[in-house]
């Protein structure tokens, strides 16, 4: 369990690694609740919380855009697991929230039970095969 | 605790089992299938929620050691290149496969005669036809006839939508003068028998919760259990028990509570795929058969094949629509099918087109790949991928060799305390050489179809889902573990119907033939009930 400060900062970082992006319509990932998908991912706490600590020893949350990207390169040379398994953690989250995949341009909701319309198949695109030899071998 | 002895007992309820006791049910005998797992619920698939993607990497996850399913057994693959994929419930393995369903080729059969290399199967084509046909009506298949890369066949649905990505690639098999043609898929494009025609969910990997995609418990079992079949689920089989005369007198299996069970039977029948069924017989030691049931030959577990696959993916500009519509079944390609002396390999492979990546896997291969930063350029290279990406499989025909084998782990066990399977594999040079080719290929037609990129990966490390030739057909028992029909030569009244029966491996997916062999063997089964173990 993360202390209050260390999930503020979460917070925060999760803004970094994927921030808002105004022209694409895109929100930033700690503004859409990605936060609680990432602490959901109870195998991995110990990972989080060790580079979570360090950040909020580094006063993360009062520092600029800059400074915040290089304070996560830091603690990433410093604890290796620490980012890739965010990262891991935070697409998932971001990328199956409803407001992203709006924003996205796809329906907010899973493929079950709507389905998706497809385009019929176009057969006259088969004529140059249908017009070839057999490419089996006969035995 | 003894149960009612019964006439015939399948252990394993995927493709072959559901397939080999529909096929007896009509004979009235008292068939008893035991399956480690359970039933599934069509309404807890992950397409049916917004974390599906999630789950595919989680509880749906194809390897079975980082599920974490109680139905699941751990196997040893760490000494493989290719990682073992499978599940474990009513419906097996086709639960979560992408239901590409061709049939073997007529020259898939005679690899020997033709082209000097393995061993020819002591079956041809032209037997199987009428069991691929029946298998096709079965289970659905979509698809189109007049394939010039097959005889004539008939395909009882028509095929899956194309999209605008296969369209794209279409025109790009064109542009090269390239077979191509629409796949043949165990999907009901259509209602079929009672089942709901795909909508084109897209996650068919995960399980169908539209119940179009044909896995068993859908297609087979509903029939079977019909006409009397019963399916006893988490049954865990520990060993193929023998009489003092050396035939099988059925089999002790656990619970779910891990009471052990001894199931009676005259007939017991392994289908448990090509990595479990080498598993149960080596398990299955007695005095009488000390190395291991059915093992007179040494060949149990030996000539394990996958298929070494390939996946090459474009980039495109435009955006393709590549989540819609099922996972891999919309066209494939047999141009580098056969042999060609002018190449630097034996034996040949097929293209299977892929849809493109949901929402979160292009993030993840993007960070994979270093394609997708992290920060102010995120949203921007992720553009650039998502909904922009379209590629292939690639599946290279495996060669058998004895050094590719399945051991029990002299260690790892499951929840039982069962041994595990160890898998021992290494790429052929001819597969190295293969994979080579067919990735050259794969970028060829994929930069002909109009992607401004490419990117391959060689072998696909997951891609182990294609398990065969660990207790080989043959008609000499000196090389081969079961007859023409399934049937053990050692041991008379046990039959082996799983994909481990195969003699090569061919460049296809193998369930549609697994399945047109375990017909094939039920009605051998039938038609020689009089003398069946003579």
């Amino acid at each position: 369990m993360l202390s209050d400060e260390q999930t503020r900062t979460l917070v925060n970082v999760l803004d970094t690694l994927i921030p808002a992006n105004g022209p694409r319509g895109m929100p930033a990932a700690g503004q859409v609740g990605v936060a609680e998908h990432v602490l959901r991912a109870a195998d991995l706490l110990p990972v989080f919380t060790a580079g979570l600590s360090l950040l909020v020893d580094a006063g993360f949350d009062a520092l600029d855009s800059a400074q915040r990207v290089n304070a996560l390169n830091e603690v990433a040379s410093g604890e290796p697991a620490f980012l890739p398994a965010l990262l891991f953690k935070a697409y998932e989250g971001y990328y199956q929230n409803p407001a992203t995949l709006e924003a996205l341009g796809l329906p907010p909701r899973p493929p079950h039970p709507l389905g998706y319309p497809v385009e019929e198949n176009d057969l006259s695109l088969l004529e140059p095969v249908r017009g070839r030899e057999k490419l089996y071998r006969e035995v | 605790m003894p149960n009612d002895p019964a006439d015939v007992v399948i252990i394993g309820a995927g493709a072959s089992g559901a397939a080999l006791a529909w096929g007896l049910s009509d004979t009235r005998m008292k068939i008893v299938c035991l399956e480690q797992g359970d039933w599934m619920d069509p309404a807890q698939y992950p397409s049916a929620a917004l974390d599906w993607e999630s789950r595919s990497f989680g509880d749906f996850g194809l390897s079975p050691n980082g599920r974490g399913r109680p139905a699941d057994y751990p196997i040893n693959d760490s000494e493989s290149p290719i990682k073992i994929s499978n599940f474990n419930a009513v419906g097996g393995s086709t639960i979560l496969y992408a239901a590409h369903f061709p049939r073997l080729h007529p020259s898939d059969f005679r690899v020997k005669t033709l082209d000097g290399v393995a061993d020819d199967w002591p079956l041809d084509y032209a037997t199987l036809a009428p069991y691929y046909a029946q298998n096709d009506l079965m289970m659905g298949t979509a698809g189109l006839a007049g394939d010039p890369a097959y005889p004539p066949k008939q395909v009882p649905l028509p095929p899956v939508p194309f999209g605008k990505l296969g369209h794209t690639l279409a025109r790009g098999f064109n542009r090269l003068g390239w077979h191509w043609w629409p796949s043949d898929s165990a999907i009901a494009t259509q209602e079929h028998n009672g089942r709901a025609p795909c909508i084109n969910l897209g996650p068919c990997i995960t399980g169908c919760a539209q119940g179009a995609k044909a896995s068993t418990d859908v297609t087979y079992w509903p029939a079977a259990v019909r006409q009397g079949v019963e399916v006893r689920t988490g049954c865990r089989v520990q060993e193929v028990s023998v009489r003092a005369d050396g035939m099988a007198d059925g089999v002790l299996y656990y619970d779910t509570e891990g009471n052990l069970h001894r199931q009676q039977a005259e007939v017991v029948v392994v289908a448990c795929n090509g990595v479990g069924t080498p598993r149960l017989l080596l398990n299955s030691k007695s005095k009488l058969f000390p190395d291991g049931l059915a093992n007179s030959s040494g060949l149990v577990g030996k000539n394990l094949m996958f298929h070494p696959y390939a996946m090459v993916t474009g980039v495109f500009e435009e955006p393709l629509e590549g989540y819609k519509g099922p996972t891999g079944c919309c066209l494939m390609s047999q141009e580098f099918y056969e042999t060609d002396p002018a190449r630097d390999f034996v034996r040949g492979y097929s293209f299977e087109m892929l849809r493109g990546r949901g929402a979160v896997a292009t993030a993840l291969a993007g960070m994979s790949t270093g394609e997708v930063p992290w920060g102010e350029g995120h949203h921007d290279a992720y553009a650039q991928l998502f909904d922009r990406t379209a590629g292939m499989v690639i599946i290279c025909e495996d060669l058998p060799e004895t050094c590719n084998r399945v051991t029990l782990d002299p260690e790892l066990t499951d929840g039982n305390g069962i041994p595990s399977p160890k898998i021992h594999y290494r790429l052929s040079e001819n597969s190295q050489k293969m994979l080579a080719h067919s990735v050259a290929r794969g970028r060829e037609v994929l930069e002909a179809s109009g992607a401004k990129t490419t990117l391959s990966n060689a072998p696909l490390e997951p891609a182990g889902w294609h398990l065969m030739g660990t207790a080989r057909m043959g008609r000499d028992p000196s090389t081969s573990v079961v007859n023409e029909w399934g049937r053990s030569h050692d041991v008379k009244n046990l039959f082996i119907i799983d994909g481990s029966i195969f003699v090569t491996s061919g460049a296809v997916n193998p369930t549609n033939t697994i399945q047109a062999l375990s017909l094939y063997i039920a009605d051998k089964i039938k038609s020689n009930l009089a003398n069946l173990f003579d």
